[in-house]
């Protein structure tokens, strides 16, 4: 083996890496907003069917990205808001936080009326309780259903720390997770209220 | 063009790759319980064939022998991933159900085998009438085998009832030691399928 076949080996894989890397860059980016799409409207969709109603559009494309943060390595954090709009009247937005549960982070999707600013419903996207106890609570409304109609600016905390909320008993965590999400979603929906509402 | 015909006819029956070869068939044993998800993967597997042959076969003077097998899993990992983003952005309900076997086509030997044995030595018309035919041909033995899964095991095709509501369903066919015997039980018949038909050959010469 000569010199030559050495070089030309290297430069065969090197280039033919680089076309397809290129190649494939190119078919990402062209996929890139369907993916989102497909995502949100398959994995999100029916938590949002849950908890909205009344509403004519359809709320996984009618959606907004807003920045809510940055993580620790300085990237911004994003939050999807998705809008509920009845004759193109803006009836309801809806957004999803996360909370700390027994068994790992719980996701929730929470609506808040327009213009009255109630809390609708939640529903849990993601959880990892275990099944039997705080797996209940993720399906039961016996939690869920102490949100409905509480206005935005209630304490969402457990009542135990002087908010709201009872916990179920024997699923003090995932109660906790639930109403930290929920805590967290309202403070997201104040602060940038501005941005999710212009 | 009757070369062409022949290489592409070749992958239906006389070199059916399921079935001949029995290559690949970690997907056929896996993807076939339902006729869906057997038509999704086979078209996945058409795709990357087609692309993989093509491609292999124009660059065949320029990739040096020795570093082929990597530069064919280049390009058949290429061919893979762009049909795994198309599943996800439009067939996400297949590309949920088909999961881990899409970025498996990368291993399935069906695909580096037609590379290695066809593309690497022939014209690119040839190699892609190959593709097609060998990719049809799995597609095929997939959907005959998911057929009989569907319709005996759960009593359905593509979904709905054809079997009477009465039908139990057979949940041994569905599971893998089923999909083993579904799969022997093709392979005989098709051994004496072929073999009345070289007797007849015989007979008539």
């Amino acid at each position: 083996m000569t010199f030559r076949d050495i070089i030309k080996m290297v430069m065969v894989l090197t280039i033919a890496s680089i076309v397809c890397g290129a190649g494939l860059a190119m078919v990402k980016m062209a996929t890139a907003e369907a993916v989102e799409d497909s995502i949100v409207k398959n994995i999100k969709g029916p938590a949002l069917e849950m908890i909205l109603s009344g509403y004519d559009n359809d709320p996984t494309k009618d959606r907004k990205k807003i920045v809510t943060g940055k993580d620790k390595k300085g990237k911004d954090i994003e939050t999807t808001i998705f809008y509920a709009k009845k004759g193109g009247k803006l009836i309801a937005v809806a957004l999803e936080a996360y909370g700390n549960g027994y068994g790992g982070p719980i996701g929730v999707v929470m609506s808040i009326k327009q213009p009255d600013e109630v809390l609708g419903a939640i529903a849990a996207t993601t959880n990892s309780e275990t099944p039997s106890v705080g797996g209940i609570v993720m399906a039961g409304q016996e939690l869920k259903g102490q949100y409905e109609g509480q206005p935005a600016d209630s304490n969402f905390g457990l009542n135990s720390a002087g908010g709201i909320i009872n916990a179920v008993s024997g699923a003090t965590m995932s109660s906790t997770g639930v109403s930290t999400a929920v805590k967290n979603g309202m403070e997201i929906y104040k602060k940038y209220k501005s941005d999710i509402l212009g | 063009m009757a070369r062409i015909v022949k290489e592409f006819t070749k992958g239906l029956w006389e070199e059916v790759p399921p079935f001949r070869f029995v290559l690949g068939l970690c997907s056929v044993l896996a993807v076939t319980t339902s006729m869906s998800s057997a038509i999704g993967l086979g078209g996945g597997v058409i795709f990357v064939t087609v692309m993989s042959n093509v491609l292999v076969s124009t660059f065949r003077k320029v990739i040096p022998d020795k570093v082929r097998i990597a530069v064919f899993i280049v390009i058949i990992a290429t061919a893979v991933i762009i049909v795994e983003l198309v599943m996800q952005a439009y067939f996400y309900g297949l590309y949920e159900v088909l999961g881990i076997w899409i970025p498996l086509i990368v291993v399935n030997c069906l695909v580096l085998g037609r590379a290695e044995a066809f593309a690497r030595k022939q014209s690119v018309i040839l190699s892609l009438a190959d593709g097609l035919g060998m990719g049809i041909g799995f597609t095929i033995s997939l959907a005959v085998v998911a057929s009989i899964r569907e319709i005996v095991g759960a009593g359905t095709w593509f979904g709905t009832q054809v079997m009477p509501a009465t039908y139990p369903g057979f949940t041994f066919i569905l599971k893998p030691p089923g999909a083993f015997v579904c799969l022997g039980v093709m392979l005989g018949l098709m051994n004496v399928i072929s073999a009345r038909m070289d007797a007849k050959k015989k007979a008539a010469a």
